[in-house]
């Protein structure tokens, strides 16, 4: 996998390894990301579902994703610094592997939970709604793929 | 205080969180999707309370603490087994104490929300701006959990470890 090698190899590859401080601030920086991009989402499956139908609107789902999308720029950023460190490991480690699946599939189930009517509609909707049977299936696979991506990740430190 | 500590770590309790390879790994799991509940939805409520979103009503976020609370809860308790499990590593640890620090400082912060900014902050509606306190109180909130994640990711390298 000599792409991996030279990602190793790269110049910011090095500086990762070496700086005694780049390591542990992207990796801090990645769980802010975390937060934000998994606690966002988890309001907007649970809404979806039907939790605080009473007291939410439904619309409001949509303009809080982009607090999720934050987090989700922020651990691309540092996920990518992260990964440089340490390419040629990360690529042979099946807890790695397993939370990019997670995430790629996370972020493909939000792009089809805005393409569904509900949010094409969603100034419209009544505010009690609840998602329709596609749109509560996409809730409950984000719910748990996002808790699966954690925890495959929380297990790559131990595994490396 | 060592006795204390002494006390904690030849508790039975620290024994079964030591016994098994998996508890630990598991509970620091928990403890990441505590975090999640915790911050990523206290941060929608703090950001209406700071300005953003003005057209979503405060009233309609309130709502959410309940499941901010039940990642605070999550944390706790995974937290203290933590620190049952490993009383010696955490209790002289900057990055720990620097993270518990912020943790009292948010708890104030809750108070002064709950006591000084809640009841007024419930009226705004879609589209109303918040007071200057409550604006003030979102934005520490933010701050002090960010230090609180901050601390803690940074117990295993800055120390002593």
């Amino acid at each position: 996998m000599g792409i991996f090698q030279s990602i190793y190899d790269s110049g910011l590859g090095q500086s990762m390894r070496e700086s005694l401080w780049g390591y542990p601030i992207a990796l801090t920086v990645h769980s802010i990301g975390m937060g934000l991009l998994v606690g966002v989402l988890t309001v907007v499956d649970l809404r979806i579902l039907g939790l605080f139908r009473n007291r939410m609107p439904f619309r409001v789902i949509k303009p809080i994703i982009s607090v999720a999308m934050f987090g989700f720029v922020i651990n691309l950023i540092s996920g990518c610094l992260l990964f440089v460190s340490d390419s040629v490991n990360y690529v042979h480690n099946a807890p790695f592997l397993i939370k990019i699946g997670g995430v790629v599939a996370g972020m493909i189930v939000l792009w089809l939970m805005v393409r569904t009517p509900e949010f094409k509609q969603i100034q419209t909707v009544q505010a009690t709604a609840v998602g329709g049977v596609n749109l509560k299936t996409l809730a409950y696979a984000s719910l748990v793929i996002w808790v699966t991506a954690i925890t495959a990740g929380r297990l790559i430190g131990y595994t490396i | 205080m060592n006795a204390i500590l002494e006390y904690i770590n030849t508790s039975g309790l620290h024994d079964i969180i030591r016994a098994s390879t998996w508890i630990w790994p598991t509970m620091e799991t928990l403890h990441f999707v505590g975090l999640c509940l915790l911050f990523g939805v206290i941060t929608i409520v703090d950001l209406r309370l700071v300005g953003l979103f003005k057209s979503i009503a405060y009233e309609w976020v309130h709502g959410l603490i309940n499941l901010a609370v039940v990642g605070f809860i999550i944390n706790v308790i995974t937290g203290v087994l933590f620190y049952i499990g490993d009383p010696f590593r955490y209790t002289p640890n900057e990055s720990f104490r620097f993270k518990m620090i912020c943790m009292v400082l948010a708890g104030i912060n809750l108070l002064i929300f709950t006591f000084k900014v809640k009841h007024e902050a419930r009226h705004v509606g879609s589209g109303s701006s918040t007071s200057i306190l409550a604006k003030c109180v979102g934005a520490a909130s933010i701050l002090l959990w960010t230090g609180v994640i901050i601390g803690g990711r940074l117990i295993p390298f800055y120390g002593p470890y």
